[in-house]
């Protein structure tokens, strides 16, 4: 028997619901919904449909009741989602803007800024767990001026800022004795953009000597305040989800494994509670963003120690066990342990 | 507690009954205020037998179609019976108060 086009748009529309809630009630709200129905109606009525649908994201987000552990999990659960969440949006953003030079780039562009320069060339890219990679170059050029640093690359299409004139000495460490003196120097920095990267320039120049350096990095395309708070949302959102799914499982799966699912689940609370905090931290310096450096809340976990007493990859390192915990919670749970007859998939 | 629960509890006290027949028996208990539907109905019978007020009776197929009937657990008949008490008290009281109320209107 083929069923009824009434029965098979209830059908689709019980997808709605969630699946445990689908396999448990699903045949018997549409015994009832066919019950209710009038005599020839071929389609549900506009406010049911709503109704139904409406119906089913509620139970999405509903977590057995008279559970208070179950409450303070999926709290807690929500806020680490949006801390994930903020991060991936952070790392969305971060794709929209412009790609660091590579290194033989960068020592070109030194070498425009410095205006030629010695054979010393050195570079370093820096990961910092609070904003964007950047890239340093740096190459010695006695005789550096600001003025003509600009005018090179005025031509060369770049956006030139003002020139600061900096404080006038350089302490050097050079002396055959070892004893650090103070050389009078001419010092000046100045900005420039081009293509959405930004450039700082730098030169120190005392006689003989001139070191001029570059700092790169890529300038906020604009996507990553909305981005951010877009995926803290969705993470927020995604995490109650998840917890109310989680809970259910639980609720569902046989004695033994439902313990130890919790302590995998509470263990994995545990190691995801600190990446998500250094990630809110870094989401309240993307949102309060001053200066020129652009912050982001992915760079929590660059190979750099988030705060003093952490080790370098300890942020990736409790992620990463956090999230396998998670999984293996997830699947010692198993749903096909519920009663109630299955609603065959609706066509 | 609130009303749709305590009707679908009541319903279900006098004998244990499917989906349809508990929105049936709800629409005469309320002399037809309360009209539920499936989602409310199937959502509080979720519920409820989460709390363990409720419980499934038996299941039977009629034409294809699964109908499950639910019936009152003895939690659930103690719960009812605790809030019919309430109910039956504050109404009381309500009576109680509106016999004393002085009577309005008047020259004097």
């Amino acid at each position: 028997m083929t069923a009824a086009p009434l029965e098979r748009r209830y059908r689709r529309l019980l997808l709605a619901y969630p699946g445990r809630y689908r396999r448990v009630h699903g045949a018997e709200m549409v015994t009832t919904l066919m019950d209710m129905a009038d005599a020839g109606q071929s389609r549900p009525f506009a406010a049911e449909a709503w109704h139904l649908f409406l119906g089913g994201l509620r139970q999405r987000f509903r977590v057995p009741s008279g559970r208070p552990l179950v409450l303070v999990a999926a709290v807690l659960t929500t806020l680490i989602g949006g801390g994930f969440g903020a991060a991936a949006g952070s790392w969305t953003a971060e794709r929209t803007f412009t790609a660091l030079p590579g290194d033989a780039a960068v020592a070109a562009l030194t070498r425009q800024a410095a205006g030629g320069g010695g054979d010393d060339f050195s570079t370093d890219r820096s990961a910092s767990p609070w904003f964007t990679e950047m890239v340093l170059g740096a190459v010695d050029s006695p005789g550096w001026t600001a003025q003509d640093a600009e005018r090179r690359l005025a031509a060369d299409g770049w956006r030139v800022g003002a020139t600061r004139n900096l404080a006038g000495a350089v302490y050097s460490s050079s002396t055959s004795d070892g004893r650090v003196e103070r050389v009078e120097a001419r010092s000046a920095a100045f900005d420039a953009t081009r293509d959405g990267l930004l450039m700082q320039v730098t030169g120190h120049v005392s006689a003989g000597h001139g070191t001029v350096s570059i700092m790169l990095w890529p300038a906020d395309t604009g996507a990553l305040k909305p981005l951010t708070v877009a995926g803290l949302l969705l993470g927020l959102l995604g995490g109650w989800m998840v917890a109310a799914a989680g809970a259910y499982r639980m609720r569902e799966s046989p004695g033994g494994r439902r313990r130890i699912a919790a302590l995998l689940a509470g263990l994995a609370v545990a190691a995801l509670a600190t990446p998500a905090f250094a990630f809110y931290i870094n989401v309240m310096r993307v949102l309060e963003a001053s200066g020129s450096v652009v912050n982001t809340v992915h760079s929590a976990l660059n190979a750099s120690p988030y705060w003093s007493y952490s080790t370098p990859w300890m942020l990736v390192q409790l992620s990463v066990a956090g999230a396998l915990f998670a999984i293996v919670a997830w699947l010692m749970t198993d749903r096909r342990g519920t009663t109630g007859s299955a609603v065959p998939a609706a066509g | 507690m609130q009303e749709p629960t305590f009707l679908i509890l009541t319903a279900l006290a006098g004998e244990p009954l499917h989906g349809y027949g508990v929105i049936q028996s709800v629409a005469s208990l309320s002399a037809g205020d309360v009209k539920l539907r499936a989602g409310t109905l199937y959502g509080a019978l979720d519920r409820l037998t989460e709390q363990g007020l409720i419980e499934v009776d038996r299941e039977e197929a009629v034409d294809g179609r699964l109908r499950r009937y639910y019936k009152l657990t003895d939690n659930g008949a103690g719960a009812l019976s605790a809030e019919a008490e309430r109910l039956r008290r504050n109404a009381a009281a309500a009576e109680t108060q509106l016999r004393r109320r002085p009577l309005m209107g008047g020259a004097a």
